[in-house]
């Protein structure tokens, strides 16, 4: 549409004078918005000087006098502050572009709210949807990115045992953490050995749950199997006991010098089946058997939610599929590979995902059944730590080590992220079908 | 000439548990290169005769033949049958392609030659072009079609199809009709047709076996089924039709609501208790002096092709009328029809016994030279 100069002029007058929020709306002849706008501002000014200011010079500071600055709630302070301040460049934005509209309206002669009612009327006509969705975003960014935010500005201070505030300051010091993590040989070692461990621990006792879950679902879907309810019942108890308990039961069971598993399974199976003398294994002082330990347990804990998933997908799968495969010639195992396994997977692949991001970050079966030990391999981590439970014990004991573990705790985020994205990409399991 | 029966079953019972029989004690023979159709209500035992010649389940009792072999206890990868069901049963995860492909790689044919065969196949059921669609993607009939399409790439001498038309809308249901039929024609292979559509049956059938309660009521061309049905079942089942007690009084002589009329039976015994069947479409609409019954219309409906006129004679009995014309819900009206069109119906007559009958006419007319 062509204006003429006049035109044009206003709605740069407007654009201009929206500097300062409202002007461009008084202009536009909108007294209310134009109020309400420059309410806003002054409110944003009034905060700055007060505290906003101060707050984001204290970001980038992180204080100067030892004993009297408390450099942790400086960083948080300003993270807030920068928080606020980019919700304030939203609403600056949104009084430009504002401003700009309505006086072009005005150029093109449309209809132009000007009294208090019009434009309630036309915010609660128009905006009804942004209404009601403005406080939930804004709850969200205070109450999810801003924990995150300060997670990640940690991770480049040296917030550790010798930088405790306020005795001491924090500093910001760059990607120290992560090229330490990955370059300095104490960290390095610890990290490349926690990590490798945690992806075995992973693959495996993830792998082992799902197939443990998907074999007695197919089991007790056979015809022949008689009082189905009664093993699909047992089959849930390891769901239905509270993990840690049953972890710490577990823990007990294991113990080296009284524990079941030594003196009274392996004794048992020594003396049932001839020539095999196993004896007492050292299942929580040799690194190795705890490993082995953990993953059978976890294969134990896990399967059951895995069983009941696919149970109810075979239970869908219809037998036609079936006899069409068997027309066609195919035999039990082909049968198993053609139609059940592309069916349980087309359905449950990211749930499997999740599985196998869970137990990436599985706590509790780590640190409950042996606390991560035995022994140590420096910087803090046991044998049989995986990330999660090294970042707890970087963050607890005696010599925290804060931002190391924000670092690693940065590093986990986007490792899953970036599996989890690459995986759901491939099964098309996101797909959406009508 | 006779043709050689491909698929024979003697005598063959199938019971599950003690319940009554699905199938009892059913023999009948099927012809090389004919399209037969399996007819009859929900749980009459068509599905099980399928399942029984596919070899997914086992007779109880009696022989089932294929080729002239027993085939009891040959497992169903061993048939030289192929089923199309229902759902189709296509595999979700594979393309057209590799569903048509399936039974091929399963027995480790060859690359070239597998492609070859599926091009084939699916040429045939007219879906060149579709080979890397997933199966999401193609509508009820071009998944039909697949099915279909993957039961002939195996090259059996039998398709057994389980109701593969009763998912589709009724336009696609007539197409698919057709195409099947010519299909069939195409390829020279048996084909065995389950459906509970009469006249889905009628249209495309060779020959129709009309099932209840686990027994073959009556068998043959769709013709003889329609115009000679053996009972009130079939006469019921094939059509809408008028069915009346009545009385054999002689020869070309019954009786029934309370009147006699000239038809065109003999050789029953005199005053036998029967019943007879007249179609809708044979009766016909004239006045009240012309017809041979005189009856008052109740109620009408448009049929699209012809007005479904139910109408009430004074003894309470209802007459259906098929007639392209419309009438006057409240008219008296005659209803006129021909001796051909009274079709007679013996109680309880076994098939056999029906066919011996219906040949005796037609000799009987031979013999008089009419």
């Amino acid at each position: 549409m062509e204006y003429i100069e006049t035109d044009k002029k206003r709605m740069r007058t407007a654009t201009l004078l929206s500097i300062v929020p409202g002007l461009g709306q008084i202009y536009n002849k909108q007294l209310f918005k134009g109020i309400a706008f420059l309410i806003i501002f002054a409110l944003f000014v009034i905060e700055m000087i007060n505290f906003g200011a101060e707050a984001l010079i204290g970001l980038i500071t992180l204080g100067s006098t030892p004993g009297m600055d408390h450099s942790l709630f400086i960083l948080i302070e300003g993270s807030l502050q920068l928080l606020i301040l980019l919700l304030f460049i939203l609403f600056y934005a949104i009084n430009f572009n504002d401003a700009r509209k309505v006086a072009k309206l005005w150029a093109e002669g449309k209809k132009v709210n000007t009294s208090i009612k019009s434009i309630l009327l036309n915010m609660v006509d128009n905006g009804f949807p942004y209404l009601f969705t403005i406080p939930a975003y804004v709850a969200m960014v205070f109450a999810i990115v801003f924990p995150v935010l300060v997670t990640i500005f940690i991770a480049f201070t040296n917030y550790d045992f010798y930088h405790i505030p306020p005795a001491k300051l924090i500093d910001w010091v760059g990607f120290e953490n992560f090229t330490n993590i990955f370059f300095l040989s104490s960290y390095r070692d610890t990290f490349l050995a926690v990590f490798g461990w945690t992806v075995i621990w992973t693959v495996a006792a993830t792998t082992l749950q799902i197939t443990i879950g998907i074999f007695t679902a197919i089991v007790l879907n056979q015809k022949f199997i008689k009082f189905k309810r009664v093993f699909g019942i047992i089959f849930l108890l390891p769901w239905a006991v509270p993990a840690f308990i049953t972890i710490m039961s577990f823990s007990n069971m294991f113990n080296d010098s009284i524990g079941a598993i030594n003196t009274q399974v392996i004794p048992l199976i020594d003396a049932l089946i001839p020539f095999v003398d196993i004896g007492s294994l050292p299942w929580k002082t040799d690194p190795t058997f705890t490993k082995i330990a953990i993953i059978l347990i976890q294969g134990w804990l896990g399967f059951p939610f895995i069983y009941v998933l696919v149970s109810g997908i075979l239970q869908s799968i219809p037998e036609e599929q079936y006899e069409a495969a068997r027309i066609d010639g195919a035999g039990v195992l082909q049968r198993f590979r053609h139609v059940t396994m592309p069916a349980i997977f087309t359905i449950a692949a990211p749930i499997f995902i999740t599985q196998y991001t869970g137990n990436f970050n599985n706590f509790s079966m780590i640190y409950l059944f042996n606390e991560g030990g035995p022994g140590s391999i420096g910087a803090g981590a046991g044998s049989t730590d995986i990330l999660i439970s090294w970042i707890y014990k970087l963050t607890t004991g005696t010599s925290p080590q804060y931002s190391v573990a924000s670092a690693v705790t940065l590093f986990i985020s986007l490792f899953i992220i970036g599996i989890s994205l690459i995986v759901f990409k491939k099964t098309k399991a996101f797909e959406m079908e009508d | 000439m006779k043709n050689e029966a491909i698929i024979q079953f003697k005598n063959v019972t199938k019971q599950y548990d003690n319940d009554p029989p699905v199938l009892n004690d059913v023999s009948f023979e099927i012809e090389k290169g004919k399209f037969y159709t399996l007819l009859g209500p929900s749980g009459c035992g068509k599905t099980t005769i399928l399942r029984l010649i596919a070899g997914f389940t086992e007779a109880s009792n009696g022989e089932i033949f294929f080729n002239g072999k027993k085939i009891n206890d040959v497992p169903a990868n061993k048939r030289q049958v192929n089923t199309v069901f229902q759902d189709y049963a296509l595999f979700p995860h594979l393309n057209v392609y590799e569903n048509v492909a399936f039974g091929l790689r399963i027995k480790k044919m060859n690359n070239i030659d597998i492609d070859k065969k599926v091009k084939e196949a699916l040429s045939f059921v007219n879906l060149k072009g579709y080979e890397n669609r997933e199966i999401r993607e193609m509508s009820g009939g071009q998944r039909q079609r697949v099915a279909i399409a993957r039961a002939i790439v195996n090259e059996p001498e039998v398709i057994l199809l389980d109701e593969p038309l009763s998912a589709l809308d009724l336009k696609l249901r007539y197409e698919m009709q057709y195409e099947l039929r010519e299909l069939q024609r195409r390829l020279g292979i048996t084909f065995i047709f389950v459906t509970h559509d009469q006249e889905e049956a009628l249209a495309m059938s060779d020959e129709i076996f009309v099932l209840d309660q686990g027994k073959i009521q009556q068998s043959g061309t769709p013709k003889d089924i329609y115009d000679e049905p053996i009972n009130r079942f079939v006469a019921d089942f094939i059509g809408e039709s008028n069915i009346l007690k009545g009385r054999m009084l002689d020869d070309y002589l019954v009786e029934f609501v309370g009147k006699q009329f000239e038809c065109v039976d003999q050789g029953l015994d005199k005053n036998e208790p029967i019943e007879i069947v007249i179609r809708p479409e044979d009766l016909e609409i004239t006045t009240l002096e012309r017809g041979k019954l005189q009856v008052c219309v109740d109620s009408q409906l448009f049929r699209g092709v012809h007005y479904e006129i139910s109408c009430y004679d004074k003894d309470g009995n209802e007459w259906l009328v098929h007639s392209t014309k419309a009438a006057n819900v409240g008219d008296e009206i005659g209803l006129y029809f021909d001796p051909e069109a009274i079709h007679v119906m013996r109680l309880g007559e076994t098939e056999e016994e029906f066919d011996k009958r219906l040949e005796a006419y037609t000799d009987g007319e031979a013999g008089h030279g009419k």
